[in-house]
């Protein structure tokens, strides 16, 4: 569905300076994957997105989306696209049920189907009884079910979809995933981009981690956590600063340790053995946790960052 | 990580909890407008320095000499520019109240939605209203100084009791003003269309009748109170009066008492009804307490895809399919969508002639008498009618490709939604610009009707001024959207105001084209609407010949010109 070769964009901002916001990704995604851009605020995702929604011309390399070139073919490939913009873009002057009407008109598909997908469609997304209310009387969660059925109504072969859960109350956020995983049984290509690793933990098979306009990982969930990180991760708590002192101490005790404002995270494959061994070296935090690894620290690893900051 | 995060730690004024007052909060949010208008203080100085120097030369002087050769007893005996000129700039002040209070602070409230981060301070929606009218005050105070001045310098100030006429002005203006920025206020999404209809029903008519061009004793009685109720008539008497004398005391108490009451009493209008203020807190509203049910059957994904035929085959095969997809029709289906007030553009264009037809033909024609047509002596009503028809397809082309256009732009998206769907920026433009031209068509039709019932149509040939007036329209249309593309801000769509103004001034619209030097005569030849006017002019009075399609062939241009420059930079903007 999408086959990208050294991938790069570069913008020219006010002073004339260049900003390189993808620096050459190579990026393959087969049909009826569902794959994600892992990554946090500037790394590249929506430029990434943006070239392939063809509203945005790639500065460098190949790509071929649905097997053809959007620099020639913008038009055809969009035809065969749904896209869920990172900032609702509904239009705020025409109902709940004309934004799906005229949307799919813009397809240039009939008026009797598109009247026969907006009523399906409000189905799907839960807005049946919302059908003539005005946009901008909808909450932010209602907001977002309806951009993303507004992208459905061409069925597309491929639905991208940026940060589709972002500033969601959680139940919010399960509705929507409820509804993307419903797309992703019937077989809808998906590419989704996202900072939270459990959005990404839940909806893909694979995915690739961004930072700075480069991948610097690529695989599904499982092997990232795999190969990135331990099984277990053991999660000192301390009052802001005192972890500093505890330090030395804890570095001792395994491979790998990372430093956050309030915590010490030590990497391991046991955690309650490990968890002993602190008590033993006389560490006092104020409160312990033993978790697997997620993708989190995954990210942690590999930019020394942490996600959501 | 671990740093204080307050480096800075925040002082109160006056050390004290709850030091300030209202007034404090007002000043401050009164500095945040000043501060945000310092961008366009130059752009509001030429505007306040080259508005008045037209309207002087165009009115005072063009129309002028129409006016000395008939005698100037009916004016009190001045000379027509003393006569405008405190008129003027009433209508001047209060064209900037209009668009400060409309789109200015609607602005603030809906689009930028700078307000809104305000009022979640201790500035309370009330106070931001109050800094509001501060601000706005201010602003006309500058601009009716310097107005004053250009005044002073022609010579057309009146005495010295003349520089009443700045705080007269500021009134007038401000009493009409707080008024729309209330109705800012409480208008949702339909507050552009409103707007405009505020503008064509109540500005632009109350500057006709307001005894600015020439006193309502020569209107009609049925016309006359349209005068009486205007608040510009009462602020245009007490600024005449203040430049040249003459009106007793009890008409000068009469007209200021009317003035501070339009102030006053919209105040307690605002205070009164906690609902008519907008209201923050909407947004936060919770409403997406949706259950989590389950989901039930599947959404067929076997729908069949009947694609309506593509229309504009030959254009396709000239613009690259990147550019168009030959449905621009579907973009002027979501405009007919939106457009829940189209009765109101059929039902202006039907007032709006008549309003210009009575105050200009009617009023001014009986300080003029007839003018020299291409045909010869013509009643001035049939003189201006068709230049007063090649303007308005002008000005509701330029709206709707330019105010209208530039929302969707800039803060609804709604191109990169289209953009994002098998559509091209060919297809947005000439989608958009269609839309125009269907609305400046309906516009015309209803036009040249009541110019036919008021026998304003001396030749067969006027059965093309509609198809001319579209013409028009299409060449406005698409260089107003060009340019519209070049935007930024909506101060800036009043630049493309201010470049209408003397266009419509000087394009033979209420005169003809030898009260000027030859110089200035190349000048207005060079002009769109000068070309606009002669068409149709000719069509409606009859005098055609082939210079006419030399007029037509200069908008044949501009829309071609127009939509090609559009397309190009929709999708500079929308697809970078």
């Amino acid at each position: 569905m999408i086959a990208a070769r050294t991938l790069t964009k570069s913008f020219q901002v006010k002073g004339g300076a260049t900003v390189e916001a993808v620096k050459g990704i190579d990026v393959t995604v087969p049909r009826g994957q569902a794959f994600g851009f892992l990554g946090p605020n500037g790394a590249g995702k929506s430029s990434t997105m943006r070239i392939v929604a063809c509203t945005s011309p790639r500065s460098g390399g190949d790509l071929a989306i649905l097997g053809l070139d959007p620099e020639r073919d913008g038009v055809r490939i969009r035809d065969r696209l749904g896209v869920v913009p990172q900032q609702d873009n509904l239009d705020e002057e025409l109902t709940v049920t004309e934004n799906l009407y005229i949307y799919a008109r813009y397809f240039g598909f009939s008026r009797a189907y598109c009247r026969a997908k907006a009523t399906e469609l409000l189905e799907f997304a839960q807005l049946t009884e919302k059908a003539t209310a005005k946009v901008t009387a909808l909450s932010g969660g209602m907001k977002r079910r309806l951009t993303i059925a507004r992208a459905l109504v061409n069925d597309p072969d491929l639905l991208l979809l940026d940060e589709p859960t972002t500033g969601l109350d959680p139940q919010a956020r399960h509705v929507v995933w409820d509804r993307l995983f419903r797309l992703k049984q019937q077989g809808v290509t998906l590419v989704l981009t996202t900072h939270y690793m459990d959005e990404a933990e839940q909806l893909c098979d694979r995915l690739v981690v961004m930072d700075h306009g480069l991948i610097v990982a690529e695989g599904s969930p499982a092997e990232l956590i795999a190969r990135y990180s331990t099984r277990e991760v053991v999660e000192l708590r301390f009052e802001p600063g005192a972890q500093l002192m505890a330090q030395p101490v804890a570095e001792a005790l395994v491979d790998r340790l990372e430093v956050l404002p309030d915590r010490l995270l030590l990497y391991t494959p046991h955690g309650d053995a490990t968890l002993e061994a602190v008590a033993a070296a006389g560490i006092e935090p104020a409160a312990t946790l033993v978790r697997r690894s997620t993708l989190e620290d995954v990210f942690l690893h590999l930019t020394g960052r942490s996600l959501v900051e | 990580m671990d740093q204080q995060l307050s480096g800075t730690v925040a002082v109160r004024s006056h050390g004290a909890t709850h030091p300030v007052t209202a007034w404090t909060y007002r000043v401050r949010v009164w500095e945040y407008l000043m501060r945000q208008w310092r961008p366009y203080f130059v752009s509001g100085i030429a505007e306040a320095v080259g508005g008045p120097l037209l309207y002087l030369l165009a009115l005072g002087l063009g129309l002028g000499s129409l006016i000395s050769s008939r005698g100037t007893a009916v004016l009190g005996g001045v000379r027509y520019v003393d006569y405008i000129a405190p008129a003027l700039l009433c209508a001047a002040a209060l064209q900037i109240a209009f668009s400060e209070c409309s789109f200015g602070a609607f602005g603030r409230i809906k689009w930028q939605r700078t307000l809104w981060g305000i009022t979640s301070t201790p500035v309370t929606p009330e106070v931001a209203a109050d800094a509001h009218v501060m601000y706005i005050s201010t602003r006309l105070g500058l601009s009716a100084v310097l107005y004053y001045l250009v005044l002073l310098a022609f010579g057309a100030a009146g005495g010295p009791a003349g520089v009443l006429m700045i705080p007269i002005a500021v009134l007038t203006a401000m009493s009409v003003g707080v008024w729309i920025l209330a109705l800012s206020a409480v208008l949702d999404d339909d507050a552009p269309t409103a707007f405009n209809l505020v503008l064509r029903f109540g500005v632009i008519p109350a500057s006709l009748f307001s005894a600015s061009f020439f006193p309502i004793s020569q209107l009609p009685w049925a016309v006359r109170w349209l005068a009486v109720a205007s608040p510009l008539w009462h602020g245009n008497e007490l600024a005449r009066d203040a430049a040249l004398g003459g009106l007793p005391g009890w008409q000068v108490t009469m007209h200021l008492v009317v003035l501070v009451a339009l102030l006053v009493a919209v105040s307690r209008w605002r205070g009164g009804g906690s609902g008519s203020g907008w209201r923050p807190d909407m947004a936060w509203q919770a409403s997406d307490r949706v259950a989590v049910t389950e989901s039930t059957g599947q959404a067929p994904r076997d729908a069949p895809h009947p694609r309506a035929g593509a229309s504009g085959e030959l254009l396709l095969r000239i613009i690259p399919v990147r550019m168009y997809a030959g449905r621009s029709h579907v973009v002027m289906e979501r405009s007919l969508h939106t457009s829940r007030t189209f009765k109101w553009t059929l039902i202006s264009g039907f007032f709006e002639p008549l309003f210009y037809l009575l105050a200009m033909g009617a009023g001014m024609g009986s300080l003029i008498g007839t003018v020299q047509g291409p045909t010869g002596p013509v009643a001035y009503a049939a003189f201006i009618a068709p230049g007063l028809l090649a303007t308005s397809a002008m000005n509701g082309a330029v709206f709707d490709s330019t105010v209208n256009v530039f929302f969707k732009l800039r803060y609804a998206k709604t191109y990169d939604a289209m953009l994002a769907t098998s559509l091209g920026p060919m297809d947005v433009a000439l989608g958009e610009i269609g839309w125009a031209l269907g609305r400046g068509a309906a516009y015309a039709v209803t036009f040249e009707i009541v110019m036919a019932a008021m026998g304003l149509l001396y030749s067969p040939w006027a059965a093309l001024a509609v198809p001319g007036a579209i013409l028009i329209a299409f060449g406005f249309a698409a260089v107003g959207m060009a340019i519209c593309t070049f935007l930024r801000t909506f101060q800036h769509l009043d630049w493309v105001t201010m470049s209408l103004m003397p266009m419509f001034l000087f394009s033979t619209t209420f005169y003809p084209l030898d009260v000027y030097p030859r110089a200035v005569q190349i000048l207005v030849e060079c002009l769109p609407l000068y070309h606009g006017i002669e068409l149709i002019r000719g069509l409606t009075l009859g005098a055609v010949d082939v210079s006419m399609l030399g007029h037509a062939a200069y908008f044949v241009v501009m829309a071609v010109v127009g939509v090609a420059v559009t397309a190009r930079r929709l999708e500079r903007l929308l697809l970078t």
